[in-house]
């Protein structure tokens, strides 16, 4: 079971994410994220706050948004969930905070 | 001191996409049997989707039937999987160790799956017997990463 929103902000588009992304579902988050890239979008916040499990195809939309040049940021409280995004080495161009605030910053401070 | 009992699971799967849904409920069901933590269940459940969605989305590829077991096992410290397929020859052992081609990135992507496989488990080991696949390996419940 997955539940995704998206809300666009001025400085950020901000998508939860909360359940599974799995096998089974991801392209319900890889057709939004991709529609937004095509919009020119680049600044995106990934909260998952209340995601509790992630394979590699849910990782794979994150590193096409950096393929893309974006600039991603994440709210990650689940420890597996954090341990397997460490895993992928990408964890700083991730910038996986645990605390919301402390991932808005990163594009307060791109803006500012 | 004494050893921890084996407690064996088996579970088989066809050869339809559909069918990794009966991952998710075969963690489910071991949670309610066996004594193991949430991280340990989590990567368990990873590494039998990365490397039987594989299988699926490519072993399989042009084969109207396929069928794929795996056999559990949880001694306390250690789980046991073999998986035990008949889709193509597939050996995900070379597979990560590949360098050719591909840059940095496509790969990362392409592999990402048996990657995160690979740093998860350990003792990986492929074999292949006439028309089957068979892939054993080990997760530490114990380690700390």
């Amino acid at each position: 079971m997955i539940n995704i929103s998206k809300q666009h902000t001025a400085d950020y588009e901000l998508i939860e994410v909360r359940g599974r992304l799995d096998t089974s579902n991801a392209d319900l988050l890889d057709e939004p994220v991709q529609q937004l890239i095509d919009n020119g979008c680049n600044n995106f916040l990934f909260d998952l706050s209340k995601l509790e499990y992630i394979s590699s195809y849910g990782i794979r939309i994150f590193v096409k948004l950096l393929r893309h040049k974006a600039k991603v940021s994440m709210v990650v409280r689940s420890d597996s969930v954090f341990s397997i995004l460490k895993m992928t080495g990408l964890e700083d161009r991730l910038n996986i905070k645990r605390d919301i605030n402390e991932a808005k910053k990163i594009f307060t401070q791109i803006t500012q | 001191m004494q050893d921890s009992p084996v407690i064996k699971y088996h579970f088989s799967l066809g050869h339809q996409v559909k069918d990794i849904e009966k991952i998710e409920h075969t963690i489910k069901e071991l949670e309610s049997i066996w004594d193991i933590d949430e991280k340990s269940l989590f990567q368990l459940n990873l590494v039998l989707e990365e490397l039987i969605s594989n299988t699926m989305f490519y072993g399989f590829l042009g084969m109207e039937e396929g069928s794929i077991d795996v056999d559990l096992s949880f001694d306390g410290s250690y789980i046991n999987v073999i998986i035990q397929d008949n889709a193509k020859a597939f050996d995900p052992t070379v597979e990560a160790k590949d360098t050719s081609g591909h840059s940095l990135d496509e790969r990362a992507i392409g592999g990402l799956g048996i990657m995160l496989s690979q740093r998860i488990s350990e003792e990986m080991n492929y074999q292949r017997h006439g028309d089957l696949n068979k892939l054993s390996f080990k997760i530490n419940t114990k380690r700390n990463d």
